[in-house]
Formats: C-alpha cells, structure tokens, sequence
C-alpha cells in the first residue's frame, strides 16, 4: 500500500502504529492519509513520467524532471484525469524552456520532428489502450480493425503540429499549429503515397468550427468509452502488476465485451469526474488488492491460474525509485533533524538513481523496470555507495537505534529480539516470523556478533521483496 | 565510430578530385589498394582486412543508425530489437564475465531478449569497473556473512512463491557475486597489463579500450564492443579526423597484432564500423555532412578472408559504383563468422516474430 500509493515502505513508526491499531477502518484511515500528502503527488507525478516520457535517461532526463513536476502539481490538486490528457495532447507553446515546459512535456518528448508516427503510436496506446503502432508498417496481423488507413487517419491530427526549437536556442521549443499538413499512407518504396484524412477508430472525424485537428481528436477521445477504460486498465496494473486485460495497453477497441470489473470502475471513474485518487483508493481497498503472495494455490500452474484470477497476489518488482527511496526510508537516512544531512542524502538517492537507470535500458513496451534486474544494478546494489553507507553505523538511523537497543539489553533476550523485530520492521513492514528468528539467530554465532544487524539491513536492500 | 567516420577520410580516399579533401592516399601491403595518410600501421596491415567500400543505407539520423547498425535492423513502432551483441551473447553458454560488453558505450540494449543479455558497460577503461569491488572496510568474511543471510532470506522468500520471476533475481545476484569473485574479472583490470604494451596502443581511451577488449577475448567474453567518439565532423572535419585517426590507427592494428600472436584471430571477428558514412561534398566550415549512402566498413579474423577490396563508389565517392552491400547483408555475414543462426527466430512484446538478421544475402567474398 505505501509503496503504491506514495512510492516507499512506510517507516518503523508507521508501520508499528498500523500493526497495533485494532480498528477496522484502519486501512482505509492509512490510504486517505498517504493520499492527501505530498508524497502521494510526487509518486504519481514520477510514474506518469516514466509512462509519457520514459525511463531512458537520455537527452529526454530533462524533460522527465520538469514533466515529472507539472504531473506532481496535477495530482496534487485533483486535476481530472481526462482533463489531464486534454492539456498533455493539446499543449501549445510560444515559447517554453525545457525545464519548464508544463503541459508539453508529452509532445516535446514523443513528437520532435520526424516523429510524428511514434507521437501517434504511443497516444493511441498510453491512452485509447489500442495497438495502432503495428498498423504504421502494415495492417494489424490480428485485428483487421486496424489498418494503416486507421493509423495515418490518426496520425493526420498530429500532422499539422510541429515541435520546433524556440527562438531562446537548445533547451527551448515551440509548438505550433500550422494551417496545412497532411498524412500519407507510405509506398513500398517508403515515398507518400495516398493522402488519408482524420480518422477516429474507424470513423471520418474532422474538426469542427475553428477547432484544431489535435483538439477534434481530443473530443473523440473524451466522448470514447476507451479513454477510462484504459486509464483503468493500467491503473490495475500499475497496483497489481497485471492488467484486467492482458496486456494492459491492449484492449482491442471500442464495443468490445470488458471483464465486468473493468467496466464497473471504468463506469465509476466516469462518473467520478476522471478523478485519480478516488480510483486509487478504490482498488488499493478492494479484497482483490489485500490477497497475500502466497497461498490459495499450489504448483506453478495452479499459482499462475490463481494470480490470473486476482486470487492470489502475484511477486512484483520495486521500480528503481520505489526501491531507492525505500532503502533510504528503511535505513532511516532520511530522519536527520539537520536540512543539510536530508539534502545529502536526497542527492545520494538520485545519483544512485541515475546511474542504475543508466545501467539498465529499458525495453520501450514494457515500461517498467524488469524484475531480474541485470549485473551491473546488483554490483551497485552489493557494493554502493548508498546501501552500504545505509547500513553504516556511522550514519545513525535504523541500525544505530537498533544497535543502541542491543547494547543496553546485552543479556535480555527480550530485548534482544526487539532489537531484531526492529530492523525486521523497518525493512519490511512487519515482525521477523519465527524461522527468520531463528534463522538469523544461527548467523549470530559468527564471531562479529556486532555487526549481525547491519547485514539484516542489506539483506532487504538486495532482495527486493514484494510490498 | 560514434557520429559516423568520414570514409573518404579513412578508408577509401579519393585523391586529386576536389571531394577528395585535404589527405593524401598512401600505399597499402596490398598491391593497388591505398587509404588516406593518416593510418599508416593499418595501412601496413591490409592484407589482413578485408574491406567493403560499398556500405548502403539509408538512416540519415545519429539515432536511427546507431540503432540500424547496432541490430541491423531500423528502428520500426512497437518492436525492441536487441543488439547483435546481445544475440550473440544469448547464443553462447553463460561465462563468469558477461556476454557483452560495451566500452565507451552505451552500445544498445538487448530488447526483446531480456536485461541479461543487455551490454555490460564500462565507461573509461583506465579506471576501475564501477562497484566490482566489495565497498570499504567490507572483508571478504563479512561480505559472505551478508550473502549467507540474504541467500537465506531469499529462500524463505521463495518458498511457496516460486516462479520464474522469484527465480530469476538471485540468479542475477549471484552472476554478480561470481564475477566479483572471478579471477577473469581482473581482465577489467588494465593495471595488470605490462607496461610496454599499454604503451603499444597508445594512451588514449579508445586505444586502452581495444587492450580490455583483447583481455576480455582472451578471458572468454564473446562481444565486446569498443566506441571511439568524436566523428560527427560538420565542422573542421580534416584536424578531428586527424587526431581520431592516430587514436584508430594505433589501437586497432595493435589489437590486430595482440591477437594474431595469441592465435586468437582466426577465432575472432575484428569488425570496424560507424553509424553512416559522410558527405563527399566538404560544406562551408569544412565539415562533411551525414552520408547514409555511402560507407566503408573493415574485417579482420575470423575466417574473414583478409587481403581483399569489396565493392567501390564511383570517382567522387558520391555513388556507390560496384557490388553494394546493405547492413542486412553485412549482419548475415556477421552471424554466419559468429555461428549465429540468422533466421533465429524471437518474439516480440507484441507477439511479433523476429529474426536475429533482418533477411538479406550474406556477402559470399568474405569467407
């Protein structure tokens, strides 16, 4: 739930509050209140990022950050979800900085020159849920519904807009509107071919009035059943870790038969006014979200089954910045009463940050980090900076206050295994089970007895459990 | 060659025509072939390359042709293709080092194959991989104490989760740990190379990063790709190509000779090559242009047969004039000297079936 909502594990004191609080209500006390906070917008802010612009910390990292803040400012003061789209899609700009651009952060990043076949193939997905993109080369290979006629019909509302550096040099961009401009249907030979003219799913729309072409598709969009159903859809998934419907960007098209729970929130999110956080909140409470990870099923092929269902929770990874934030919460860096030590801290998290992002590629149609991870991610991991100064004495926190209870308590066995359930809770949210009681115990009769707790720290660091 | 390396500058130089530019062509060991001056060991070592003049293609962006000459495939909506480093690396039994390596990189992901086979990247070659070691005042005892416990952990984890997934992260912990802990680690280590010989490549980043590349050869690594930046000359081309060339000339022929002596050429394709070649017209602030068209690509080892000149454009080099070669054709010959199947077949996110080479005919001379 914490590390959904606001992107972290909750901290020992939160999570110790949550265990001992007896009330039936108490979940759903704890999700308006990680709702309402900052850190919820931030979180939401950063994943819509990844989603619109990528995790690619190429020349895009820029406009990652800047649209990563305008997103944050969205969520946090309740901005529509399909107004939200609107702005994204119908940005325009005179003049903006790249640090700055708000709204157009989205176009600057999928619809620089020459792009205009990916702006149009990223849209149709993020937001519609529809496949268009294979339709750019060739008809669909599965769904006649969508031929190229369908693709560079939709990629013609993006044809008269151009993404052009601004008159203030690099770092500067100008969106425009321009009078004329086409989409073609390209030959073998890769020459314009036929002219094709706007075309929603199937249907001719033009403008209307003195509508631009980007603000006729907007109204289609906002007038079709797939703008919440896919905004459902791969909220579902972005909470599970599963689509309703599989893969979450894949939803066929309008009219098609939905998973009746998708069609319930998709009806309610409607009717809620697009809004986010009453759709977070009403799956984050849903029993399908609380399933734990284990049980309900034995072997692979029934787990499988049982995870298809929503019948068991499926294993999920910890995005690089869920992880990292989480690491600095469970270690306790970040608790430094001193600005200057939260600062130092925050810019360790986004250096590590930077650099196992740089270290891991992502693959553009998954968007999300892979759970195995790769060599270099666990080499950082393993030796880092950041994890190792985490589980450092040095730096106070958890495992000082840890280690401080120890101390005191060098022959009650009571406290002793409070100081263990200490580092168990702020790593992972709840008491060691007996087995790894004992199984940490048997470590202990290594000679460094000292040092025992620090590697429970790190243990958590690297094996990225599930929330 | 990182910005796409001027071919009339290097290896097919066209002397006395005004796109000829500023160098001159010198002789070759091999009879009647010349490149431009500033490659004077290469020059001494033709008859161990075999060179295609007639590169075609037609990606005129830095972008897109890194990419085309990274998978040998265009960039197209939708589909991840991976590095033909990383295919080769997913083809060859895993090792304790990792199956690609980029130096200088970022060289490309391994898409649609998985994080596993992505490059393992290392940024200068002069200074020590990034986090190989175990962090400060971490002994070895102390290190293992900590993975006894994580691996326990893990266990407890997995225990009635299971799954691919669950499996998949400790294995990649562990190939970690294991490359820590590999003696062929030190391969990364350019200390433990005598000094003479890292002299011999000469001192430059490029230079150092084709000596790593020889150790990760000789330590069993399958891919290594080594990046010498700097060639997108629109402005100044013949001093930039200049220096780039002393860089190129020295590191690759010592290269060449570091694997001959070892026996190791014949066993090991040495491929130079660029994102597009560049413009024979020479431009206002005498630069060369993007050239898509037109570009020269050299191979060494490998059952490669050396010795030989595939291909030519015409006089002025605007047009390719003999037996042109598209990237296909050149990532079919690449995968038949590798043992790759080229007709391999991945699927995509999509569900959408991908050859490792994007059809094409392999170039037959070569072999």
């Amino acid at each position: 739930m914490y590390l959904d909502v606001v992107g972290r594990v909750p901290r020992e004191d939160e999570a110790r509050r949550f265990l001992v609080d007896t009330g039936h209500d108490k979940r759903a006390r704890v999700v308006d209140e990680l709702l309402a906070s900052d850190a919820f917008a931030e979180h939401w802010g950063d994943v819509y990022a990844d989603l619109l612009i990528g995790v690619d910390p190429g020349p895009e990292r820029r406009v990652h950050g800047s649209t990563q803040a305008w997103l944050s400012e969205q969520f946090a003061a309740g901005r529509p979800y399909d107004e939200l789209v609107a702005d994204l899609l119908t940005a325009g700009a005179d003049e903006a900085s790249v640090d700055d651009p708000r709204a157009a952060g989205y176009l600057f990043a999928k619809g620089r020159q020459g792009r205009l076949e990916a702006l149009t193939g990223e849209t149709a997905r993020l937001f519609l849920g529809v496949q268009l993109a294979c339709a750019q080369c060739h008809d669909h290979p599965y769904d006649e519904r969508y031929t190229q006629r369908e693709f560079y019909g939709m990629a013609a509302y993006f044809a008269r807009t151009r993404v052009r550096r601004g008159a203030g040099g690099p770092g500067t961009i100008r969106i425009v509107d321009r009078p004329r401009g086409e989409a073609f249907i390209p030959t073998a030979e890769g020459e314009p071919g036929e002219q094709v003219s706007p075309r929603f799913l199937g249907a001719p729309l033009e403008p209307e009035g003195d509508e631009s072409r980007r603000e006729a598709f907007v109204r289609a969009m906002r007038a079709s059943p797939l703008l919440a159903e896919a905004a459902v859809n791969r909220t579902w998934w972005q909470l599970f870790g599963r689509g309703v419907v599989e893969p979450y960007d894949d939803l066929g098209g309008e009219g098609d038969a939905r998973p009746p729970v998708l069609q319930q929130l998709a009806g309610e999110f409607r009717e809620s006014g697009y809004d986010m956080r009453a759709l977070i909140r009403r799956i984050v409470l849903s029993r399908a979200y609380q399933r734990a990870s284990t049980g309900a099923a034995e072997g692979p092929d029934a787990i499988a089954a049982a995870e298809r269902a929503f019948a068991r929770a499926a294993v999920r990874p910890l995005s690089s910045r869920q992880l990292f934030t989480s690491l600095i919460v469970a270690a306790g860096l970040g608790d430094s009463d001193r600005a200057a030590a939260r600062r130092l801290v925050e810019q360790r998290r986004e250096q590590a940050l930077r650099e196992y992002l740089f270290l891991f590629n992502d693959d553009e149609m998954s968007a999300i980090d892979s759970f195995d991870g790769n060599v270099p991610q666990a080499l950082l991991l393993l030796n880092g900076q950041l994890t190792n100064r985490g589980v450092t004495i040095g730096a106070g926190g958890t495992v000082k206050r840890a280690l401080d209870g120890y101390a005191r308590a060098r022959d009650d066995e009571d406290a002793r295994v409070n100081g263990l359930a200490r580092l168990y809770l702020a790593a992972y949210g709840r008491p060691p089970s007996d087995a790894e009681r004992e199984g940490t115990r048997a470590t202990s009769s290594a000679p460094a007895t000292r040092r025992r707790p620090t590697r429970t720290c790190c243990s958590r660091c690297c094996s990225r459990a599930s929330s | 060659m990182h910005g796409g390396a001027s071919q009339i500058d290097t290896f097919d130089p066209k002397p006395g025509r005004e796109t000829g530019g500023e160098f001159s062509a010198i002789p070759t060991s091999l009879a009647g072939v010349r490149v431009a001056e500033h490659l004077p060991r290469l020059a001494r070592r033709m008859h161990k390359l075999a060179l295609i003049r007639s590169l075609t293609a037609v990606e005129g962006n830095h972008d897109r042709a890194r990419y085309l000459m990274h998978a040998g495939y265009a960039p197209a909506g939708g589909v991840d293709h991976p590095a033909f480093g990383s295919i080769v690396a997913s083809s060859r039994d895993p090792g304790t080092l990792p199956g690609y390596v980029s130096i200088g990189g970022p060289g490309h992901d391994a898409g649609l194959l998985g994080a596993q086979h992505a490059p393992f990247v290392v940024g200068d070659p002069t200074r020590p991989v990034r986090n190989l070691e175990p962090a400060r005042g971490i002994s070895r005892g102390r290190l293992d104490a900590r993975l006894a416990l994580w691996r326990a952990q893990e266990q407890r984890f997995a225990a009635g989760r299971g799954g691919a997934q669950v499996a998949g992260h400790p294995a990649v912990v562990e190939q970690a740990v294991t490359m820590m802990r590999a003696p062929e680690s030190s391969a990364f280590d350019l200390e433990r190379e005598p000094q003479a010989s890292r002299a011999r490549y000469g001192d430059t980043g490029f230079a150092q990063g084709c000596l790593m590349a020889r150790r990760l050869v000789e330590s069993g690594v399958p891919f290594v790709e080594v990046s010498l930046r700097g060639w997108d000359t629109h402005e100044n081309n013949f001093d930039r190509v200049r220096a780039l060339s002393g860089e190129l000339d020295a590191g690759m022929s010592a290269l060449l000779d570091d694997l001959e002596a070892r026996g190791l050429l014949d066993s090991t394709l040495v491929l130079w090559a660029g994102d597009f070649g560049r413009t024979p017209r020479i431009n206002a602030r005498g630069g060369r242009d993007h050239f898509p068209r037109c570009s020269s690509v050299a191979l060494a080892g490998g059952g490669v047969r050396g010795g030989q000149v595939i291909g030519a454009t015409d006089a002025d080099g605007s047009e390719i004039a003999e037996r042109p070669v598209t990237v296909p054709d050149l990532f079919r010959s690449l995968a038949h000297a590798l043992a790759v199947n080229p007709d391999e077949t991945f699927v995509s996110a999509a569900g959408r079936p991908i050859t490792a080479v994007d059809g094409g005919a392999m170039v037959e001379e070569l072999f």
